[in-house]
């Protein structure tokens, strides 16, 4: 697993699934629509994103698109990454 | 697996299973996506006929139980037909055939000239938006088509079926603005099977109330799952569906037994409104069909409405209840409000994107009325619903900024606390709903100060 999924598995089930097993995090679980991450939880893992690797985050970058599965989230952080 | 599992993370486990087989669509190339998705498609002989077998029953129970009106019976029948046509087709035909069922379904359901001015304004409104011109000019084209039609739409008198109205805004006054959301950040000119799919949807016909689908959420959610899964999924909110329509049935024969005249007790006054707040079943029962409907053909699209009964707190029954509703609110006024206003601090930013989003629903709640009905409605009643619920989430909001949510509830477990959460939660939205169905607040009054007038 790469640095930044492996960053992202450990928030995720720190703040947001404690007492979940980590082997049931898959970089493929929906997060936003299964209900895991809800509009709150959604902002503090943008913040989360952003502090940690030094991107920012647009509004209409926040949707389900990028933001509902880890594999999505760390494909948007390379992304905004390699176009800086 | 530990032994401490909330409903968050029993929901994980559920979905990591369901998920074993499908990889991420994004980093794939859009042929290897197609090849994936097509893969997901393989039709199996056995599994068919299950699935088959159990939309064949559901018809017989759509059947007996007289479900809704005479019209959806003839959808299921459309809608299961399509799917066992449509399962068998190769993958390249399989969306093709679903947009021409959706379109034909139109000249089914509506009058001939109703279904044709319904494609011809659908396919005008796709040439706007295709105009050789900025999208800032594009968006102003179809602003200005949609204030030219609800002038039409307000002055009448037009030689225009009556069903049209309803069913073009039942179509397009909402799905419009995501579908214009999703365009403004998009590379490229829009494509017409993609419009044509996301906007004529076969049940739109029969059903005025509808889910506000995201655009791209269902573009990603096609074929996303093996379409088994899918479908199966689909055919278990439709059981879920038809479960809380005939429920619903049982509580619309309940709650005209207890006129709002004939309130003599705390007791009957309190069952009236619980009654009343049940009513919503059928909301949520047809959304349940509706996209359990469109899961039949690949769209794997997540839940409309999640055991709403069982919020513990107001900001989770605004989670739970209407949940397309709430993205919707979420995409298009919650975050850019937020990401807007972040930098002058979290929790005025906060405060003032869900000050928005309860104000713009209740605008457009106003606005859904005034497509469906032709008259816009801004009643006393709404304005107290939406106003009080507002200032309620709000203040969830700011104590689940202090205080962090309680993460993990042992399963099984007797939880006096959260018991009491979801009763007192049940009990105040019962209390708002009762408002906002009244004609008007005089009437509530003197509802809820029936001694007074006995």
């Amino acid at each position: 697993m790469s640095d930044v999924k492996q960053k992202l598995h450990n928030f995720i089930l720190t703040e947001f699934l404690p007492g979940e097993s980590p082997g049931n995090l898959r970089d493929d679980t929906p997060l936003r629509t299964s209900g895991i991450l809800d509009s709150l939880a959604t902002l503090r893992l943008v913040s989360f994103v952003e502090e940690q690797f030094g991107i920012a985050v647009e509004a209409h970058e926040a949707g389900v698109e990028n933001f509902d599965r880890i594999a999505d989230i760390a494909a948007f952080v390379a992304a905004k990454q390699a176009a800086r | 697996m530990s032994g401490i599992v909330n409903s968050s993370a029993s929901r994980l486990l559920s979905f990591s299973a369901a998920t074993a087989a499908v990889g991420s669509l994004r980093p794939a190339t859009a042929g290897t996506a197609a090849d994936a998705r097509a893969e997901r498609a393989a039709p199996q002989a056995t599994k068919f006929l299950l699935l088959l077998f159990q939309l064949g029953l559901l018809l017989l129970v759509f059947h007996f139980f007289r479900l809704e009106q005479r019209p959806f019976f003839w959808l299921a029948c459309l809608a299961f037909g399509g799917f066992a046509a449509h399962y068998w087709l190769p993958f390249r035909l399989k969306e093709p055939f679903w947009i021409l069922l959706s379109l034909a379904g139109a000249f089914v359901f509506l009058e001939p000239l109703g279904a044709f001015l319904l494609l011809a304004t659908g396919l005008a409104l796709f040439a706007l938006l295709c105009a050789p011109v900025g999208f800032g000019w594009r968006l102003g084209l179809v602003v200005a088509a949609a204030l030219a039609l609800m002038l039409l739409r307000a002055i009448g008198g037009l030689p225009v079926p009556a069903t049209f109205w309803a069913v073009f805004g039942a179509i397009f006054m909402f799905r419009m603005i995501v579908y214009l959301y999703d365009l403004s950040h998009a590379a490229g000119k829009p494509s017409l099977r993609e419009y044509l799919s996301y906007f004529f949807l076969l049940p739109n016909y029969c059903f005025l109330l509808f889910p506000v689908i995201d655009f791209r959420t269902m573009r990603r959610s096609y074929y996303e799952k093996d379409i088994h899964e899918t479908a199966q999924t689909g055919i278990a909110w439709m059981v879920r569906g038809a479960v809380q329509l005939i429920l619903y049935r049982l509580v619309y024969h309940f709650n005209g037994k207890l006129l709002a005249d004939q309130i003599e007790s705390f007791a009957s006054l309190a069952t009236l409104m619980v009654a009343t707040y049940l009513l919503y079943l059928r909301v949520s029962g047809q959304f349940h069909i509706i996209v359990g409907m469109l899961h039949l053909f690949g769209y794997n699209l997540p839940e409309t409405n999640r055991r709403y009964l069982l919020a513990a707190s107001l900001t989770d029954f605004w989670r739970r209840i209407n949940i397309y509703w709430k993205d919707f609110m979420v995409k298009v006024v919650y975050f850019p409000a937020y990401f807007r206003l972040r930098k002058r601090g979290e929790a005025l930013a906060q405060v003032a994107a869900t000050a928005m989003v309860f104000l713009v629903t209740w605008f457009l709640h106003g606005y859904q009325q005034f497509w469906l009905s032709g008259k816009f409605q801004f009643r006393s009643t709404d304005a107290v619903f939406w106003g009080v619920l507002g200032l309620l989430v709000i203040g969830n909001v700011l104590y689940e900024l202090k205080h962090r949510r309680p993460a993990a509830r042992a399963e099984g477990r007797l939880d006096i606390s959260h018991a009491l959460d979801v009763a007192g939660t049940f009990v105040l939205i019962t209390f708002l709903w009762s408002i906002w169905n009244a004609p008007s607040l005089g009437e509530w009054l003197d509802l809820v100060t029936w001694w007074k007038i006995g």
